[in-house]
């Protein structure tokens, strides 16, 4: 069997359809008598809604229904987060806006239309009152006592946050010398190629629901939309079909998921809602928005001693799945593959007038890389070193844990092997004991 | 105001009535049903939604169907003529020039109009023809050694 794949060209055996244009996306699921779904959202990045006009929008020809954060409020479940911090504040996040608009993009209301066309018309139809309010972009200014955005929690800090190993204060006591160094991490939008896309199908006499989404996480959104709507998780079936691309921008649970859920139970109809490139840019996650400080304590040889990063995480105005715990990776990776004594990683979250920052291509970790390889060789310019002569650089521990376990290590290519078939036994027992418990029950 | 056009589309004769603004990959996708062109930013900018149009490629999230009216259009689901695939979808079978695939419909279409105007394109020809198609997985070095294949096959046969 190894000899027919190791060290062979493998074709993949999905290519033919994906080639060929025969393979399905969300978007290429037709059923009969399906309703489209069209967005107004925020222009503004914060601003308080007066009122919502929907009157035009109702009457317009092909118009099905209008729904706003005030008509779903106490009917939809907030939008989950799944991280646990301490004392973290997590804003009352619903499937849409209803006093306030906190980023552009921000969903107000869902015009229901016989097809995307019309849908798409009404949108422009639908008549938002806004007041302006003061923005908050920057990281830094949201903490420096200006405009609040959650009033409730005083403040635009959801979280604060400090972690490592070792004595940082004695490293710095220690070193011969030491380095300061802004850096940003950028924010970004993860674009794939394939937008978000969604297609809920009730069916009334079964009360089941079927519920097709671009996602990467059907399993978890099938319990996530379940709770958020009511409906018991048995009775609903999350389908994923082909996915043009994640990136971990499809990695999370959104708003439009469980309202095009909702929609579909209302009106007793297959809903599709395929999000536009611009709602992409807005309001599907964005990744990285760290701005930190590094700080490096090393000896004159260039021994590393410590390693201190500072930053504030631009959260935006919410929290999706993991958005407060993404930049809590970064502290876990902080050493990359170096021997440093002492790592601290101190972490300001803060809350801003965008879309949520959450999980994208390697969810806070390429961001340990940068900081600490660019620690090095911020450490080799002053030294005037190559870069490559760091006594960091040449004190990699490759066959045993060093002395911060918090942090990530290097395990030889053996000690993986012996991981996994560790691993592969664990899992196989732990099926055994599954399926022998499922027997005993059902003995029962 | 709907208005009467008529196309081939690969090699089938359609006669429909669509909306002067109905966007020929909407007429392509759901009216005619054939899906393997996809939507990717609605503004010319990524080429997801490339199509042959009387032999050109052409953008079809940024032509009316109206404009279409008297064509012939090919689309991803046109190329592989009596079940045998064409060089360009072989080549990226092949070569790996895919991941998620919402791309390469758009890709092949390109790439296949490419070779049909230069049989032998150097690597640089090939960058340069497929500047307006994006990809998000592959980093495009596949997707370049998958047109290279093509030319080469389709120079062998």
């Amino acid at each position: 069997m190894p000899d027919n794949y190791v060290g062979k060209r493998v074709k993949r055996t999905e290519d033919p359809r994906l080639i060929r244009g025969l393979a399905h996306y969300v978007d290429d699921i037709a059923l009969p008598g399906t309703l489209h779904v069209a967005f107004v959202r925020s222009m503004y990045a914060h601003a308080k809604i007066n009122s919502i006009d929907t009157s035009a929008a109702l009457a317009a020809p092909g118009v099905v229904a209008v729904y706003t954060g005030h008509d779903v409020a106490e009917k939809i479940g907030p939008v989950p987060c799944a991280s646990a911090l301490p004392e973290l504040k997590v804003p009352d996040h619903r499937v849409l806006a209803r006093d306030k608009v906190y980023f552009v993009g921000h969903p107000i209301a869902a015009v229901v239309a016989k097809d995307r066309y019309t849908a798409r018309d009404a949108v422009d139809l639908v008549m938002v009152d806004y007041e302006d309010l003061p923005v908050v972009t920057d990281v830094e200014q949201a903490t420096a006592g200006g405009p609040v955005i959650h009033e409730a929690f005083g403040s635009n800090i959801a979280y604060k946050l400090t972690s490592g190993e070792g004595d940082i204060d004695a490293a710095f006591a220690a070193a011969d010398r030491t380095i300061k160094q802004r850096i940003l991490h950028r924010r970004l939008a993860p674009i794939a190629m394939e937008p978000r896309g969604v297609l809920a199908r009730y069916f009334p006499g079964e009360e089941e629901l079927t519920l097709w989404s671009s996602t990467q996480i059907p399993h978890l959104m099938r319990t996530q939309v379940a709770l958020m709507i009511g409906m018991p998780e048995n009775k609903l079936r999350v389908i994923t079909p082909e996915v043009g691309g994640g990136f971990g921008s499809k990695l999370n649970v959104y708003a439009e998921e469980a309202l095009l859920s909702w929609i579909s139970i209302q009106l007793g109809k297959p809903v599709k809602w395929i999000e536009t490139r611009r709602e992409n840019m807005a309001a599907t996650i964005h990744g990285r928005g760290q701005v930190g400080d590094i700080e490096v304590a090393f000896k004159n040889d260039g021994t590393l001693l410590g390693l201190r990063y500072s930053v504030f995480a631009d959260l935006g105005a919410y929290h999706q799945l993991l958005t407060p715990a993404i930049p809590t990776l970064t502290g876990l990776m902080l050493s990359g593959a170096y021997k440093i004594s002492a790592i601290q990683m101190n972490i300001v979250g803060c809350f801003t007038n965008k879309m949520a920052t959450d999980a994208y291509r390697g969810a806070g970790r390429p961001e340990a890389t940068y900081v600490v390889e660019r620690a090095l060789d911020l450490v080799a310019d002053d030294l005037a070193l190559m870069p490559r002569n760091c006594v960091a650089r040449t004190s990699l521990v490759l066959t045993s844990f060093h002395s911060t376990p918090r942090l990530v290590s290097i395990t030889t290519v053996a000690t993986m092997k012996q991981h996994s078939t560790r691993h592969r036994r664990s899992q196989a027992m732990r099926i055994c004991a599954r399926s022998r418990g499922r027997r005993a029950r059902k003995d029962v | 105001m709907k208005k009467a056009i008529n196309l081939s589309v690969n090699g089938v004769s359609h006669t429909d009535e669509v909306e002067p603004r109905m966007l020929l990959v909407h007429y392509l996708r759901d009216v005619l049903e054939l899906t393997g062109t996809h939507v990717g930013c609605e503004t010319s900018l990524c080429g997801a939604c490339t199509v042959m149009l009387d032999g050109q490629a052409v953008k079809s999230c940024t032509v009316f169907a109206v404009q279409a009216d008297g064509s012939s259009v090919t689309t991803i689901e046109g190329l592989a003529k009596n079940g045998e695939l064409h060089p360009v979808q072989e080549g990226f079978w092949e070569r790996h020039g895919l991941q998620c695939g919402y791309c390469t419909p758009g890709m092949i279409m390109t790439a296949a109009q490419l070779l049909d105007r230069n049989a032998d394109p150097s690597r640089e020809e090939i960058c340069h023809g497929l500047e307006g198609n994006l990809c998000r997985c592959t980093g495009y070095q596949h997707i370049i050694e998958a047109v290279q294949y093509a030319a080469k096959k389709a120079a062998g046969s």
